[in-house]
C-alpha cells in the first residue's frame, strides 16, 4: 500500500461496496439464523437474533430416526472420496502419457481431441443411457454407480490440467533418471507425481466441489431414500410440506461448512481451480 | 507424425549402442498403461452413451417387463418435437434465460472486477467473499432462495413492505410472470463470482505500464476502464460471456429445485422438460427425450461453432 488516505471518493467507494457485500451474505446470515431458530420465530422475525439458540436443530437432524442426516453426508463423503480417487488415477496417468513426447504414437492427438470433447457435452446428452447401463448391471442405487459416473464427467477437464501441468515440467528431469538405469514406472510414481502435487490439489479441489453438489445424476440413479447423497435429501427434506423450517436451515449449513471450511483455507486454489477450464480450454 | 521423428531425433546423441535401440523403440507397454485406462474409460462411460442417445432418439424405447423395448420409428419424434408446444416454451424460457441472465452475470462480473482491479481498500477481502455464492450448488441455493422469497415471511417481501415498496410485492416463483426473472436473478448472485475471476485473470494481463501512461496522460479510471482496459481484455470477457451461456443452455438443479418449470412451465428449460419426459411422465418411454436433448445440444453446438468461427474471423 503506496497510499492509505482517507478520502471522501474512497469512503464512497468502501461504504458502497461493503453494502454490495451484506447484500450478497444475507441469505447465508438468514440460513444460519434460521438454523437455531424454531419455526415460530422464523416467520414472525426472520431477521432477529433468537431469543434463545435451539442449537437442538442440529442435534435432531443427526438423531431423529426419520432423518438420520448423517446418512447422507456418509454417502456424500464416500461417493466424493471414491469418484475423486478415480478421477486423479485416471487423468494423473493420461496426462502424463499425453504430455510427453515419448509417450506419442500417430492417433494420440485424436484420442486427446475425444477426450476433451466431454468439456463440452451437457449432461443430458448422456445421461440416458447411462441410467439403462447401470441398471442393467445393478449399480442403481449404489454408491459405486455414482463414483463411476462422477468420475467419467470430471475425467475431461482433470486430464486437460495434468496434461499441461506435466508438459511445462523439463523433461531433463526423467531423461537422467533413465540414463540411471529408472524404470518409466518407477520415474513416473517417484518423480512425476510428487512433483505434480499442485495440479492434483487443484483437480482435487474442483472435482469435490462438483461431486458435493451433484444433483442430476444422483437424481436419476439413486431411489432409495437411504443411498440419497447430501443434495438429493436436502432437495426433499426442505421440500417436503409441513418440514420444520429450522431443521432444514440446520441441514443445509451442514451441507454447505465441508466445502467453506476448505475455501477458507484454500482460497486462492478453489478461484484458480474452478475457472481453470475456462482459462486454459 | 511430427512428435514420433521429433522423438527420434532427439536420441540421436547417442549413449551407447544397447541404451539407443532399447530408447528407440517403442515403449508400447508403457503408453498402454497409461492412456489405455483413461481411453477405454472415457469410451464406455461418455462416448457409448452419447452414441446411445443420438440412436435412441430414432426409436421408440419403454421399458417392458424387466427389459428395453425398442422400436425403429426413424424421424417420427423429430417430427414431433417440432409441434410440442412445451418443448417450444422451454426453448423459450432456456433462451431468455441465456440471453438476459448472461449479460448480467458477465456485465456484474466486470463492474466489480474493475473495482478490485483499481485497488480499492479491502480488494482482497471482496474477492474472497464474492466468490462465496460460487461454491453452492443449485439445490442449496435453491433451497435458501426458497426462503427468501416465501411470500409470506421471506425477507424480499418484508424488506420492500419496510421501504415502502408494499405494493409490488408478490409471490416471485409463484407467480407465472416473475418467475423466470426470479430464477435470473438468483443464478446472477450464485455465478457472479465465477465470471468475475475468469476477468480478473484477464485483467491481470493488462501491463501496469498502460494504465500508468493513461493516468499521466489525464484519463481518469472510467476512460481508462472503458479506451483501454475493455478492448485489451475483450478475448477474456467472450470467454466468460460463452461459458455463462452454454451453461444455462443445460442449467437442471437450480430450476428444479425452485419451481420443476413451474408454474404452468413459465420456466420449464429444455434440461427440466427432457429429465421430466425421461423419468416423471406418465408413460415412461426414453425416445422422444433423447431427440429433444439430441436436437437441442445439436443446434447450440452448431451455433457455438460458428460464433467461434466468426469471433475468430473477424479478430
Amino acid at each position: 500500500m503506496k497510499d492509505i488516505r482517507v478520502t471522501p471518493g474512497r469512503v464512497i467507494v468502501t461504504v458502497l461496496l461493503l453494502g454490495f457485500t451484506v447484500l450478497v451474505f444475507i441469505p447465508f446470515v438468514m440460513a444460519v439464523l434460521m438454523s437455531v431458530k424454531d419455526t415460530i420465530e422464523i416467520i414472525t422475525q426472520p431477521l432477529a437474533l433468537p431469543r434463545r439458540f435451539r442449537w437442538e436443530n442440529y442435534v435432531d437432524i443427526m438423531v431423529m430416526p426419520h432423518i438420520r442426516f448423517y446418512r447422507f453426508i456418509i454417502n456424500s463423503a464416500v461417493v466424493s472420496g471414491g469418484a475423486i480417487v478415480l478421477t486423479l488415477v485416471l487423468s494423473s496417468l493420461a496426462g502424463y502419457g499425453f504430455a510427453r513426447r515419448r509417450y506419442g504414437f500417430r492417433y494420440r492427438e485424436a484420442f486427446f481431441v475425444l477426450i476433451m470433447l466431454s468439456l463440452m457435452l451437457p449432461i443430458q446428452a448422456m445421461y440416458i443411457p447411462q441410467y439403462q447401463l447401470m441398471a442393467q448391471y445393478g449399480l442403481t442405487n449404489t454408491r459405486i454407480g455414482l463414483i463411476l459416473l462422477y468420475a467419467a464427467y470430471q475425467l475431461g477437464i482433470a486430464t486437460l490440467l495434468t496434461r499441461s501441468y506435466f508438459a511445462q515440467l523439463p523433461e531433463e528431469l526423467e531423461e537422467s533418471a533413465r540414463i540411471d538405469g529408472a524404470k518409466d514406472a518407477v520415474i513416473f510414481l517417484r518423480i512425476m507425481l510428487p512433483l505434480a502435487r499442485p495440479v492434483l490439489l487443484t483437480v482435487t479441489l474442483l472435482c469435490f466441489v462438483w461431486f458435493w453438489n451433484e444433483l442430476l445424476l444422483a437424481l436419476t440413479m439413486v431411489t432409495r431414500i437411504s443411498m440419497r447423497t447430501v443434495p438429493l435429501a436436502m432437495m426433499y427434506f426442505a421440500g417436503e410440506t409441513g418440514a420444520d423450517f429450522g431443521m432444514a436451515a440446520a441441514a443445509l449449513v451442514v451441507s454447505l461448512l465441508p466445502v467453506l471450511v476448505l475455501y477458507l483455507f484454500f482460497a486462492d486454489w478453489f478461484a484458480r481451480g474452478l475457472t481453470a477450464g475456462a482459462l486454459k480450454g | 507424425m511430427s512428435g514420433e521423428a521429433a522423438a527420434r531425433s532427439g536420441r540421436q546423441d547417442g549413449h551407447g549402442k544397447a541404451a539407443k535401440s532399447a530408447i528407440r523403440r517403442k515403449p508400447w507397454a508403457t503408453i498402454g498403461l497409461l492412456l489405455a485406462p483413461a481411453v477405454v474409460y472415457y469410451l464406455i462411460f461418455i462416448l457409448y452413451p452419447l452414441v446411445a442417445t443420438f440412436l435412441t432418439s430414432f426409436t421408440y424405447t419403454s421399458a417392458r417387463g424387466a427389459g428395453l423395448m425398442h422400436e425403429f420409428i426413424g424421424f417420427q419424434h423429430y417430427r414431433n418435437a417440432l409441434g410440442d408446444w412445451m418443448f417450444h416454451l422451454a426453448i423459450r424460457n432456456t433462451l431468455i434465460w441465456a440471453v438476459v441472465g448472461t449479460t448480467l452475470e458477465v456485465l456484474t462480473a466486470l463492474i466489480v472486477a474493475l473495482f478490485i482491479y483499481f485497488k480499492v481498500p479491502f480488494k482482497e477481502f471482496y474477492r474472497f467473499a464474492w466468490f462465496t455464492p460460487v461454491l453452492l450448488g443449485g439445490v442449496i441455493v435453491a433451497v435458501i432462495w426458497r426462503w427468501v422469497l416465501n411470500p409470506s415471511w421471506g425477507i424480499l417481501n418484508l424488506g420492500m413492505e419496510t421501504v415502502g415498496l408494499g405494493a409490488l410485492t408478490t409471490d416471485w416463483l409463484g407467480n407465472p410472470r416473475t418467475v423466470l426473472g426470479s430464477i435470473i436473478g438468483i443464478h446472477v448472485w450464485n455465478r457472479f463470482g465465477y465470471y468475475m475471476v475468469i476477468i480478473l485473470a484477464g485483467l491481470s494481463s493488462v501491463p501496469n505500464e498502460v494504465i500508468d501512461c493513461a493516468s499521466i496522460d489525464g484519463a481518469n479510471r472510467f476512460q481508462t476502464s472503458r479506451r483501454i482496459v475493455l478492448p485489451m481484455i475483450m478475448p477474456v470477457f467472450g470467454t466468460a460471456a460463452i461459458i455463462s451461456f452454454l451453461g444455462k443452455m443445460r442449467a437442471f438443479n437450480l430450476v428444479w429445485v425452485l419451481t420443476r418449470g413451474g408454474p404452468m412451465h413459465m420456466s420449464e428449460t429444455v434440461a427440466t422438460y427432457v429429465h421430466k419426459r425421461a423419468f416423471t411422465w406418465p408413460t415412461p418411454e426414453f425416445g422422444y427425450p433423447s431427440t429433444v436433448a439430441i436436437m437441442w445440444f445439436g443446434v447450440v453446438f452448431i451455433c457455438y461453432f460458428l460464433v467461434k468461427r466468426l469471433a475468430r474471423s473477424r479478430i
